[in-house]
């Protein structure tokens, strides 16, 4: 006689004991496969912990250096949890943040005299999300039209984005003055996004807040949010009640590159106010990772978005105090995306334990 | 009774670590505060490349001055988003001086400087200065001069380059190594198609695993003779090697990397100029300059020959180091023709560092087109 562990869907669970169950297995299963890499890198975990925690929240300077990567972060995060909520995968948010900074750049770089200054900027803004929803277009026809895999198609476009990007700041929109090095000019001032005080800290951020308010809003309270979240529980009941599936997927795929185009254009126009290389360093990939650890509600986005800030800036006291290689901080955050979607999958479920000599399990009841 | 006894001998026992403690830190901290160095590093320390080359120059410094310096990088800082906050950091906590070690590394640099009078800023491969801050890059054509005149030596007539990005960098590097090759080629009385002897592939990145074997092993099957590699990895040089072809590393020793194939390499040294930078802080006697070192000031090297180099050459090769090491460079001395044919530099003359920083023509032999 024995026991065995019976994983089961547990359909009683309440909403709110499955997010909390979550959660913490997510920051719980990081925690522990935090410390085993760092005890493997040589370091104790409690103390690469701390200095990680000072690193983060340790002055004023460090906490406004999270919001400054939070926007973005937001952003790219809630690009990916509106596409999941409707059972679309968008790995794309990296490209279409890459092709928002593009567009945001054109106009700031090109921009005829005529216009009127104070209406650049929103101008750089509208063409930042235009341009991330247009890097979707593609894809989202593709699968709205012929079921084509929307996760390969905006996975590879990501490379496009960037080889494009690099191809404009290499080629026609290097800068004149730039000495022959890769990079556009400085775009002019009029279109950067101003700042609060001495901080880097820019309007990307309250504008991702609001962002994330109406999209909460559009769904969960609009008959379009209904829609698209039946079409994604069920396309078979979507196409019973007659909704338009293909136009459902095309605007959710391209609300979703419009969001990543605008955390690029933020980065762009709020931060670096230069096309250059290092614009695109994976916040669209991160932006993976905060939507599902903050299990795909929109809501929830930005708080994830602050502690990945946090631990990406906190992880440069891991370097300078403990001399811990940069790259600890990939495995952090694969910890992170592993113990979110651990999770995800426990929350569900219930484990129980079965005895293993019982008839009915033998034979089957 | 006994409990008092411990707790004296305890206290007093503490009070003498406590003294001897103070005692023993005061002569530290009264002899000499260490200089404190920051370095901003655009990727790991492992990379077998460029910051491998640049870790290497740390540890060279940190040898030569001891305990002066306190020592501090950061890797993997490739977004101008971190790096800002990185140097600010590094800024913050009093650091004497700064170093970063890349081109993206500069507008971020260029704007903390500015919040930052009494910190000393060093920027690599940039050209914006102020006041605390300065620039340093290495004369990375002497070394490639050396080399091609080395493969000029053996007769080497049709070689492919793996080039990674055009900027005046790389393509100064490719000129250098061209113009080298057809002094080789020239003294060695080898016939040479003068419009082709250095054909030009981009590889658009400074490494991709995939395109650097490739490209050479395209190179390759067009029967070129000698596969020069410009990327930051080995790869294009081990490729070479795997078909039978002789390469020429760049960057760090490419042997030293599984290229057993490679003749030589040629090698950025920051070591020195490190050295240099910092003794010059630790002086007092810094102030923004920009520095450009070849073999006089150690910023560039060859590694040592492969065994398929004659002792012939390689003493050629050694005597025209020497006088590159005594300052006297002719990588770039006239007459130079481009590749429409003009002449660019007069005889006799030498090309002016401001027009070697900013280069974007190339030398009439090179065969390939600088990307617009």
């Amino acid at each position: 006689m024995g026991f065995r562990f019976v994983v089961e869907p547990w359909t009683a669970a309440a909403p709110k004991r499955r997010a909390a169950l979550s959660l913490c297995t997510a920051l719980a299963a990081a925690g522990v496969l935090g410390s085993l890499v760092f005890a493997l890198a040589g370091v104790a975990p409690g103390a690469a912990w701390l200095a990680m925690a000072r690193g983060a929240l340790g002055s004023a300077y460090s906490l406004s250096e999270i919001l400054v990567k939070a926007a973005p972060l937001t952003l790219t995060g809630l690009a990916v949890a509106l596409c999941c909520r409707i059972n679309l995968w968008n790995i794309g948010a990296e490209g279409q943040f890459v092709f928002g900074a593009i567009a945001s750049c054109a106009v700031g770089l090109f921009a005829p005299a005529w216009c009127p200054p104070h209406l650049l900027l929103p101008l750089a803004l509208a063409a930042g999300a235009a341009g991330g929803a247009a890097w979707a277009l593609g894809p989202a026809l593709l699968k709205a039209r012929l079921g084509v895999s929307e996760i390969l198609t905006t996975l590879l476009l990501n490379y496009v984005a960037v080889l494009f990007m690099e191809h404009l700041y290499f080629g026609p929109w290097r800068d004149p003055e730039g000495m022959g090095f890769p990079g556009t000019a400085e775009l002019p001032d009029f279109v950067w996004l101003p700042t609060f005080g001495d901080t880097r800290m820019h309007w990307g951020l309250p504008l991702a807040l609001v962002l994330a308010l109406a999209l909460w809003w559009l769904l969960a309270r609009t008959r379009w949010g209904f829609r698209a979240r039946v079409l994604g529980e069920s396309p078979k009941a979507a196409a019973y009640a007659g909704f338009r599936a293909v136009r459902i997927t095309v605007t959710a795929l391209c609300l979703s590159g419009a969001l990543a185009g605008l955390a690029g254009a933020g980065e762009l126009l709020g931060v670096q106010h230069h096309l250059q290389d290092g614009l695109a360093t994976g916040l669209g990939f991160t932006g993976i990772i905060v939507a599902f650890l903050a299990r795909l509600n929109v809501l929830a986005v930005p708080f994830a978005a602050l502690l990945l800030g946090g631990m990406l800036v906190g992880a440069d006291q891991l370097q300078t105090d403990l001399r811990l290689p940069g790259t600890a901080i990939l495995a952090l955050q694969a910890a992170l995306l592993f113990g979110a979607l651990l999770g995800e999958f426990l929350a569900g479920k219930r484990v129980r334990v079965v005895r293993t000599g019982k008839r009915e399990d033998r034979h089957g009841a | 009774m006994r409990a008092p006894k411990i707790s004296a001998v305890l206290l007093s026992l503490a009070a003498l670590a406590l003294f001897s403690l103070t005692t023993a830190a005061q002569p530290a901290w009264a002899a000499a505060k260490k200089t404190r160095v920051a370095f901003v590093l655009l990727e790991s320390i492992n990379d077998q490349g460029w910051t491998t080359a640049h870790h290497d120059g740390i540890e060279y410094m940190k040898k030569s001055l001891g305990n002066q310096v306190e020592v501090s990088y950061t890797e993997n800082v490739l977004s101008p988003t971190d790096a800002e906050r990185v140097i600010r950091n590094y800024a913050r906590q009093g650091y004497d001086i700064i170093f970063g070690t890349t081109f993206s590394h500069m507008q971020p640099m260029y704007k903390v400087a500015a919040e930052f009078p009494n910190v000393k800023f060093m920027n690599c491969s940039g050209f914006k200065t102020r006041p605390n801050m300065g620039t340093y890059m290495v004369r990375v054509e002497q070394g490639e001069y050396l080399a091609g005149y080395m493969a000029g030596l053996m007769g080497f007539k049709d070689v492919g380059t793996v080039a990674t990005q055009p900027i005046p960098e790389v393509v100064r590097g490719i000129n250098a190594f061209t113009l080298g090759l057809e002094r080789g080629l020239t003294e060695s009385k080898t016939k040479f198609d003068p419009n082709k002897v250095n054909t030009i592939v981009w590889l658009k990145s400074w490494r991709d695993a995939v395109n650097e074997t490739t490209l050479a092993e395209v190179l390759v099957a067009q029967k070129h003779d000698l596969i020069r590699q410009m990327a930051d990895t080995s790869d294009s040089s081990k490729a070479a090697c795997l078909k039978g072809v002789p390469a020429v590393g760049y960057g760090t020793d490419a042997a030293k990397y599984g290229a057993s194939c490679a003749l030589t390499s040629t090698i950025f040294q920051w070591g020195p100029v490190y050295t240099d930078i910092v003794k010059q802080v630790m002086a007092g006697t810094w102030k923004s300059e920009q520095i450009f070192s070849g073999f006089e000031g150690g910023g560039v090297g060859l590694a040592s020959f492969g065994k398929a180099v004659p002792k012939a050459v390689a003493a050629k090769v050694l005597a025209l180091k020497a006088k590159m090491a005594k300052g006297d460079d002719m990588s770039f001395v006239g007459p130079i023709v481009d590749q429409a044919g003009v002449e660019r530099v007069k005889k006799g003359q030498k090309l002016p560092d401001q027009e070697l920083l900013a280069m974007r023509w190339f030398v009439k032999g090179v065969f390939g087109k600088l990307p617009e």
